[in-house]
């Protein structure tokens, strides 16, 4: 494979990983000048008691919570961002922390372009690489591992006035840090931790494979897939396993570190289209399409896919494995893991048992096509493709 | 110490510049052209809202032209003084020297996209039927060997139409518009 002729990389987020690793965040707001932030999350995130354990890590502190907003929807809007943003002026707040998955760090993304440009519509900075100036310190703190939203440059905000959704991608968005914490993740039920984890692995392997790909995101998405690869089976069978739970979020955000930099393919374009038709979630998609979107990609990218098998199977499986033979095995081993995660936590395998319709596919596909991330997929997203895929993601 | 330490700034291209601002007005009249009668490019302005405007431009002052597309599906060629910020999906190639490469053939617009050459303010959920089109236009336009070059796969247009097309598009479009 040729080198990169010409590539940006950006990741400039801390990573404070731990099991107790919340405690330091008193530390980082601080150091960084900062003692109103704003937190922003979701009822379930209340609801399991990880509000709970973040507010105790803030205990002795000079920080005092400006504001809690704990109601964001499961898809972020105008409406809502709206109001939070008027929240964290009426109550003088001068940062933001987001609690949760990727509905409440792409809503604190929205607010805090409002906050930071004193702005009142958030339509003015749709769009790619727009943003200018300095955003207010924000921060992260994941609950799922897989969305890897906390390492992503990107925003998608649903305009309910348009009924569209809007996207903004800028390096600005990222967080000053994110904070990997075993206890926020531990109370997720085995299937969404499968569902969360085949999103990252989506991320990772999309990446590359992807047309963006560079050195910089290859290490990223190696070390995603390598920590998938081992732990992924073993936290759905186990959801108690601290040090598992642990590998999978930094998995997560090494994964969404992969796609920032490196954007993703035909399987997100699918994905998306399917999540907004069928109102399938993210991460189930992800997995059923993954095998099919490789090999859709194999006229391209059959040695990419082959080197994949090293960090997703292991050394013995890759050496035992003739080299033209390692890209179908690697599509093998996914739709393997599919097949246990299957069978421990009852994740779907297909769209059939995802509970998508066949009379969905024209819709789905039409809105494939069109989905940006088709753009750096390796091989052109047809129409004719778009059906291939949905024709073999339906019962395979 | 003024004149030791001298403002340097910046220098022209001016050859460069130019072919860049005769391309965009070729690819505005081409737009405009072949809108009307290629099925390719009616597929996808057909999902285009009536009145969609689309801006390409070269940043910061490298020139600029803008389409507009009419009710019949077709596109309208609007000049290259369309200010960016009215239009619905504007597409900011970031520097003279990014937009001559992608202009001679040097370089394709995903991969473009992909090398942050390219800049893009709106609604970004039309930006790969905008690609698609223009890879459509670049295929009439260049030479196959370029075009080639350029796309992951060129569009299935047929030779006898490709051919047609290309002598209006470059006679009658270009020219007049037509």
């Amino acid at each position: 494979m040729k080198f990169s002729e010409y590539y940006e990389f950006s990741f400039p987020v801390k990573i404070i990983s731990g099991h107790t690793a919340l405690n330091k965040l008193q530390t980082e707001l601080t150091q960084a000048g900062v003692s109103r932030p704003m937190v922003i999350t979701d009822a379930g995130v209340v609801k399991v008691g990880l509000l709970e354990i973040f507010l105790n890590a803030f205990a002795e502190s000079d920080i005092t919570i400006g504001a809690v907003f704990d109601q964001t929807p499961p898809e972020s809007s105008t409406t809502v961002v709206d109001e939070i943003a008027k929240v964290f002026r009426e109550k003088a707040c001068d940062s933001l922390i987001a609690i949760g998955g990727g509905s409440v760090i792409d809503t604190t993304k929205g607010v805090n372009i409002l906050v930071s440009n004193n702005s009142n519509d958030i339509r003015e900075f749709r769009g790619a690489d727009i943003l200018k100036g300095c955003l207010l310190p924000f921060y992260v703190v994941p609950t799922t591992a897989g969305t890897g939203s906390e390492a992503t440059n990107t925003a998608v905000i649903q305009d309910l006035e348009q009924g569209v959704k809007m996207l903004i991608v800028s390096e600005l968005l990222l967080p000053k840090a994110a904070v990997l914490d075993t206890r926020m993740t531990l109370t997720l039920p085995p299937k969404l931790t499968a569902a969360t984890g085949m999103d990252a692995l989506t991320h990772a392997m999309e990446s590359y494979i992807g047309i963006q790909q560079n050195p910089m995101s290859d290490a990223y998405a190696w070390q995603a897939i390598t920590l998938i690869g081992r732990y992924l089976r073993q936290v759905t069978a186990n959801p108690q396993d601290k040090d598992g739970r642990l590998a999978l979020a930094n998995a997560s955000t090494m994964a969404g570190t992969a796609f920032s930099n490196a954007m993703v393919g035909c399987v997100h374009s699918m994905g998306h289209a399917t999540g907004a038709v069928a109102h399938v979630p993210h991460g189930i998609v992800m997995s059923v399409f993954l095998p099919h979107g490789l090999r859709l990609n194999l006229p391209k990218t059959a040695d990419r896919i082959g080197e994949l098998l090293l960090p997703l199977a292991g050394a013995d499986e890759f050496a035992s494995t003739l080299p033209e033979q390692r890209a179908q095995k690697t599509i093998e081993q996914v739709e393997r893991l599919k097949e246990d995660l299957f069978k421990l936590s009852g994740l779907p395998r297909n769209l059939k048992e995802a509970g998508v319709k066949r009379d969905q596919f024209d819709k789905i596909a039409a809105l494939g096509i069109n989905d940006g991330s088709a753009l750096m997929n390796p091989v052109e997203l047809t129409l004719d493709r778009a059906y291939g895929l949905l024709e073999a993601a339906w019962e395979g | 110490m003024q004149n030791h330490y001298p403002d340097l700034t910046s220098r022209k291209k001016p050859f460069k510049k130019t072919v860049n601002q005769v391309v965009l007005f070729v690819l505005g009249r081409a737009l405009q052209s072949l809108s009307k009668t290629d099925p390719i490019i009616r597929a996808e302005t057909a999902l285009w809202p009536d009145g969609f405007t689309l801006v390409m431009d070269i940043l910061p002052k490298g020139g600029s032209m803008a389409v507009r597309r009419q009710a019949d599906m077709s596109l309208r060629y609007l000049g290259d003084k369309f200010p960016a910020e009215k239009s619905d999906i504007a597409i900011h190639i970031n520097d003279v020297e990014s937009a001559f490469k992608m202009f001679t053939g040097q370089l394709g617009s995903d991969v473009a996209y992909a090398r942050h050459a390219i800049s893009a303010k709106g609604d970004l959920s039309y930006t790969v039927s905008v690609v698609r089109v223009i890879n459509v236009v670049e295929t009439y336009l260049f030479p196959r060997i370029l075009s080639s070059k350029l796309m992951k796969e060129t569009p299935p247009i047929p030779g006898w139409r490709l051919h047609l097309l290309r002598l209006k598009t470059y006679t009658l479009g270009v020219l007049f518009g037509i």
